[in-house]
């Protein structure tokens, strides 16, 4: 009896071997053109902001001027620490010895130089339609940044997540490329905004709910997730829930530029940093964009109706939606 | 007018004290956020104004930042007293931790407020003016000079000075003061937006909660 189980006991413990050596081995990721167009930085800059690299990866909280791209603010997930990278281009601290391949592969793929999968942390998911001259506009726009010397600090994640191997896994499951192609009887405004939102603006990273393994419930896509890293809440931000709040294409897009609710109320928590630190920088036309896309993601070109207690204007002392523990 | 406005705003006050009694809050507390109440219902009825989804009213933008910059500064300050959070309360206990970015924050949205009222008759973007140099510069509306490529990159990528005064209202240059005499030139609409702007960098870091 005893050796059964040591031989079970063992024999589990081979599976286990062999199934780390497997994923270790599991080569991942696609072969990247040898050739890229020439590079706008100014282009490459704007698709940087309104990507979120700058905001992820600078430290705003840091004490004294933020250095801009040097590593960011920790993540505190239920899957350990993560800390944003230092992405200047200093050549140790930075990614200062990396080519143009090895960016394009990280951002479109979530793969490292070394060929090893990124956590998805790094929202490369919703990059993975950049076009090569979009690539190329970014790695031009990213030689201009200041090199720093100093490297971020190292992720802190525990067993299991720390077998980065193990995120192939996650990968093969949940990695899937947004849905940005133009739709037939739209209008330009609208794919626009759908481009954005489902791409580069990455809007689903937080306010689509998240299962256990830390992927994207298809199911409650936009509906809202109230277990953000650092225990922020984001709303739901379907179009019926949007519409029922008050919102409209024109106080949408001007919130993502000054942050301000319908109600005179203003963003708080992370979405505050999303403004100041992403959308304020976006043109007036692609805020509009993004609110139009929104309010009518199926893109029926019809807007939806305000509620009737939206349409009468409340009185100057109504409070009655002052409820303070309400998410915005 | 200041009258009036005073007037207003007591009724603002009373009416809106009522209707918080049944939030649970009491004393200080139920003060502030009545304060805060009253702030928020102003941006509302101003924010149509400056999407230009309604008409520009030069004297409701006027009162409204009178009345905005009445509830900031001292008056914000006495109103949170250290760890004042009995009841039901928003307020973030670091407020008194850091206190002095607080009370930046409160005195920034003064000068903003104030510079609102002044600047109301600009318009929402000021009717451009025969200015010379530096001036001219500094107003809206007015050509402003072409910002090179290469600053627009910087920006972008957040490694160029911090753009104007925004969200950076505790930043070493500005003194309150300075601020509102610079920022009184300039057309409500950016004004408002750096109102909003200050109340958002305030409750993203002192409010509990909230998202």
């Amino acid at each position: 009896m005893r050796g059964l189980i040591r031989f079970t006991m063992a024999s589990g413990a081979v599976a286990a071997g062999v199934g780390a050596m497997a994923l270790y081995l599991w080569p991942i990721g696609e072969s990247v053109p040898s050739e890229f167009p020439q590079g706008d930085a100014l282009k490459g800059a704007y698709l940087a902001r309104a990507s979120g690299c700058v905001s992820c990866h600078t430290n705003f909280e840091a004490e004294g001027d933020a250095l801009a791209l040097a590593g960011g603010a920790p993540l505190d997930t239920p899957f350990g620490t993560f800390i944003p990278p230092n992405i200047t281009p200093h050549p140790d601290a930075g990614i200062g010895r990396w080519t143009i391949q090895d960016f394009a592969k990280a951002v479109r793929q979530g793969v490292s130089p070394e060929g090893e999968p990124y956590y998805p942390v790094f929202t490369y998911s919703f990059y993975a339609k950049f076009t090569d001259q979009q690539i190329a506009d970014m790695w031009e726009a990213f030689r201009t940044v200041p090199a720093v010397a100093q490297a971020a600090p190292e992720h802190d994640v525990g067993f299991p997540f720390g077998f980065r191997s193990g995120l192939k896994l996650w990968r093969a499951r949940f990695n899937t490329a947004p849905e940005t192609a133009a739709l037939m009887g739209t209008t330009d405004d609208w794919n626009r905004g759908r481009l954005l939102v489902q791409g580069p603006a990455h809007c689903s990273a937080c306010h689509t709910g998240r299962n256990l393994a830390g992927g994207l419930k298809a199911s409650e896509v936009f509906a809202g997730n109230d277990d953000l890293p650092g225990g922020s809440k984001a709303p739901s931000i379907r179009s019926e829930d949007l519409v029922a709040k008050g919102w409209t294409v024109s106080n949408l897009a001007y919130a993502l530029k000054v942050g301000m609710l319908p109600s005179g109320d203003v963003f708080g928590g992370s979405m505050a940093e999303v403004v100041a630190n992403g959308t304020s920088f976006l043109t007036n036309a692609d805020r509009t964009a993004i609110a139009t896309y929104l309010l009518d993601p199926e893109g029926t070109g019809i807007p939806q109706a305000p509620p009737p207690e939206i349409t009468s204007k409340a009185g100057m002392v109504d409070h009655s939606n002052m409820n303070m523990a309400s998410t915005n | 007018m200041k009258k009036r406005v005073v007037v207003f705003a007591l009724g603002l006050t009373a009416a809106a004290g009522i209707a918080m009694a049944h939030s649970g809050a009491t004393g200080v507390v139920l003060e502030r956020m009545t304060g805060m109440t009253a702030m928020r219902d102003i941006m509302r009825d101003l924010a149509p104004m400056m999407q230009g989804a309604t008409p520009y009213d030069a004297l409701a933008v006027s009162e409204g930042g009178y009345l905005i910059a009445s509830h900031a500064g001292d008056t914000m300050r006495a109103l949170f007293p250290n760890g004042s959070l009995e009841g039901v309360t928003y307020a973030n206990p670091t407020i008194w931790t850091e206190w002095e970015e607080f009370s930046a924050l409160a005195d920034a949205l003064r000068a903003y407020a104030e510079a609102l009222s002044k600047a109301a008759p600009n318009g929402f973007e000021p009717v451009p003016m025969v200015m010379s140099g530096m001036k001219a510069a500094a107003v809206s509306g007015t050509p402003k000079p072409e910002v090179g490529q290469s600053q627009k990159i910087a920006s972008l990528l957040g490694y160029a000075a911090p753009k104007g005064v925004a969200l950076a209202p505790a930043s070493r240059s500005n003194t309150p003061a300075a601020l509102q005499a610079t920022m009184s030139e300039l057309g409500a609409g950016e004004i408002f937006e750096q109102i909003s702007g200050s109340c958002s960098a305030c409750h993203a870091r002192f409010r509990k909660g909230r998202s």
